[in-house]
């Protein structure tokens, strides 16, 4: 992916900077907000990452100007503030997404992969398949194999949110947020009691798990037959 | 309005000086004008009474009439040298014949015009010189009568006005100087006072007050309110203290639990063991890092800037939401779950409403023991919504309820179980924002959170 970065904080930026270059993305990082949109509007990128606090103009700025100027890449903001006003002005300014500083590594990869290839929803998608899992979005029905899986509503949307990114590694925040819009973290394992008994469902009478656990970063679900 | 003691006793000063001055002058004017109508109701009642007696007797009679009344001397003695009455002596006469020669009269002055005359001047007998109100009338042979009253009584009553209001003047000034000076004094007194304790409190002393002499006066209110704004503020200085004091506290373990973990890779060989100290030393910076938020999360809602953003919410729903988020946790633990809801809507933010059941089902689950059953009522009470979560575990001893929602407290029998202490805090500091109140209710066994939050007005 051809990844623009906007981040003053040098270490942030470099350590940003070289862990998405090993995962094989094209990077140009700038620290200055003014410059950041010259070099924006110049050529295309696949994704924008802001940071809300850089000289000059703001990210949110930043990013108001290039949407103003027919920018229409996903952007993800990143900021140290979590008030709630700061999370709806992002949105409204055109952002796609929103994370809090200080946050891993993983997570940022997690919604860059979830941002990139978000499909556009022109055409309407009813069916999602992954290997053997087949959801058909009209009749709210799941199967493996073939084999009817009777799921709850919100084991449905989880494994819809899943499906949806399969391949990529979908972290617990992102569950949260997306799939029961909590913009909160539980003190409990409310995400892993959930997962769990999707795996459960889903996986009954089955030798691998549909669903992978990545350590320190959050689920994936796989394609074995495939 | 004046706004120094100064400007204001100067104006009281100026004002009572006004009222004095405007008193005497009102009165003055007063008395003058009826000294002077008496002085002419004098003339022309002798001026009547001489030229009936003219018009009776003849000319001659009246000269040996008036002459014979200026040489009476005693009781009904009337002109100077009666020196019977000081007022009768005031009058004068003169009477003058058709040829113009003097016939009667004492009057030492040159003849007024005819009609009344205002300020004639004539000699007195001592020789003094005077002012009088003069009247002459024409007589019908040709002649003139003129009578004149002093107008020495009307001087003398100035004089008289001017001394009084002098000494009502100086009386005045007198007073009020001594009154700005006493009440200067009193209000810098107390000002000093003050001073010297708000001083001293900069200077650090924090356990000093204002100081009260009992008399309930201005000063003493002034002081007492002062007293209890620096009490709160000591209070809530304290409570920083504390905070940050337990802040620190809470930060040393996990920070040398990651220091340690560091420490032992650097000696440890990679692999797997290199690993799992790795993830570990993560999981102990996260822990960090949700402390550090929730904190902040409390210190947001607690600033109240999060009210601009309120909207009506469906409070049922919201708890009926989270239910079903929690339902697969309670079932998974044994523990019977049941929801209870009555519509209600209140004015606030969906996801911070959402996070205080949140909160109050997530110590449900850790700090009770699996299988203990958990309860969520919502109903409405007139203008309130009563949100109730209640559980049959250990509860909280009455002692320590208070205790329960200040940041970081960890009552004992939680102290082994996971958290920071901060949730019930967020969950008091949440109901606040929305103008509610949070408590714990009487239940035997277990423990009820018992919220009450103002319902939306239709």
């Amino acid at each position: 992916m051809n990844i623009f970065l906007l981040e003053d904080d040098a270490e942030t930026a470099s350590y940003l900077v070289g862990g998405l270059t090993e995962l094989g993305h094209q990077v140009e990082a700038c620290e200055d907000g003014n410059v950041a949109i010259a070099a924006i509007m110049a050529r295309p990128f696949d994704i924008l990452v802001l940071d809300r606090m850089v000289p000059h103009r703001d990210g949110l700025s930043v990013l108001k100007a290039v949407r103003a100027g027919g920018c229409n890449a996903p952007a993800l903001l990143l900021t140290a503030r979590s008030r709630i006003e700061d999370r709806v002005d992002g949105l409204e300014a055109g952002a796609d997404d929103y994370l809090v500083k200080p946050f891993a590594f993983a997570e940022l990869v997690a919604r860059l992969n979830a941002l990139a290839r978000r499909p556009p929803p022109v055409e309407t998608v009813t069916t999602l398949r992954v290997g053997a899992i087949e959801m058909d979005l009209l009749r709210r029905t799941v199967s493996r194999a073939g084999r009817e899986i009777d799921l709850q509503p919100r084991e449905f949307s989880l494994l819809e949110y899943l499906l949806h990114n399969a391949g990529k590694v979908v972290t617990r925040t992102m569950l949260l947020d997306r799939v029961w819009n909590l913009g909160f973290d539980p003190r409990t394992n409310i995400v892993e009691t959930h997962v769990s008994r999707l795996r459960a469902k889903l996986d009954e009478g089955f030798e691998r798990s549909a669903i992978r656990t990545v350590r320190g970063a959050g689920y994936m679900i796989v394609d074995h037959e495939g | 309005m004046p706004r120094t003691v100064w400007g204001l006793a100067l104006a009281v000063a100026l004002i009572c000086g006004a009222v004095t001055t405007l008193l005497a002058v009102g009165a003055t004017l007063y008395v003058h004008r009826e000294l002077e109508r008496q002085l002419d109701a004098r003339i022309e009642t002798e001026t009547k009474g001489l030229l009936g007696y003219y018009e009776d007797h003849g000319f001659e009679p009246l000269v040996q009439f008036i002459t014979m009344r200026e040489q009476r001397v005693g009781p009904g003695a009337i002109g100077y040298l009666s020196g019977v009455d000081a007022a009768n002596r005031s009058t004068a006469y003169l009477l003058i014949d058709a040829q113009g020669r003097r016939r009667a009269g004492n009057l030492m002055a040159a003849v007024p015009k005819p009609g009344w005359s205002e300020f004639v001047r004539f000699r007195r007998p001592n020789g003094s010189t005077g002012v009088a109100q003069a009247m002459n009338s024409t007589l019908s042979d040709g002649g003139q009568l003129i009578v004149t009253a002093d107008r020495a009584v009307i001087q003398q009553m100035h004089w008289a006005m001017l001394k009084l209001f002098g000494i009502g003047w100086a009386a005045t000034l007198l007073l009020t100087t001594a009154a700005i000076i006493g009440f200067g004094r009193v209000i810098r007194y107390r000002l000093n006072d003050i001073e010297t304790s708000a001083q001293a409190i900069m200077a650090g002393d924090f356990s000093r007050r204002m100081p009260l002499d009992g008399s309930r006066g201005e000063f003493d209110r002034l002081s007492l309110i002062l007293n209890r704004m620096l009490d709160r503020m000591g209070a809530l200085l304290d409570n920083l203290r504390q905070v940050s004091g337990d802040i620190a506290h809470d930060l040393r373990t996990p920070l040398q639990r990651v220091r340690n973990r560091l420490d032992a890779m650097t000696n440890a060989a990679a692999g797997a063991a290199h690993e799992d100290q790795l993830y570990a030393a993560i999981q102990d910076m996260d822990d960090l890092l949700d402390l550090f938020s929730s904190l902040l999360a409390i210190s947001e809602i607690e600033g109240q800037s999060v009210r601009a953003d309120f909207k009506p919410v469906r409070l049922d729903e919201a708890v009926g939401e989270i239910a079903d988020i929690y339902r697969p946790a309670m079932e998974d633990e044994g523990r019977a779950f049941t929801v209870r809801t009555a519509p209600a809507i209140v004015r606030g933010d969906r996801r911070l409403l959402q996070n205080v059941i949140a909160n109050l089902l997530d110590n449900a689950l850790l700090h009770t023991p699996a299988g203990t059953p958990v309860w969520i009522g919502l109903e409405r009470k007139v203008d309130q919504a009563i949100l109730t979560v209640r559980d049959e575990g250990p509860g909280i001893p009455l002692a320590e309820h208070e205790r329960a929602f200040q940041r970081l407290t960890r009552l004992d029998a939680s102290r082994s179980a996971p958290g920071h202490g901060l949730g019930l805090s967020l969950v008091a500091a949440i109901v606040e924002a929305h103008g509610g109140k949070v408590g714990i209710a009487p239940s035997e066994p277990g423990l009820t959170i018992e919220i009450a939050l103002p319902v939306q007005s239709e």
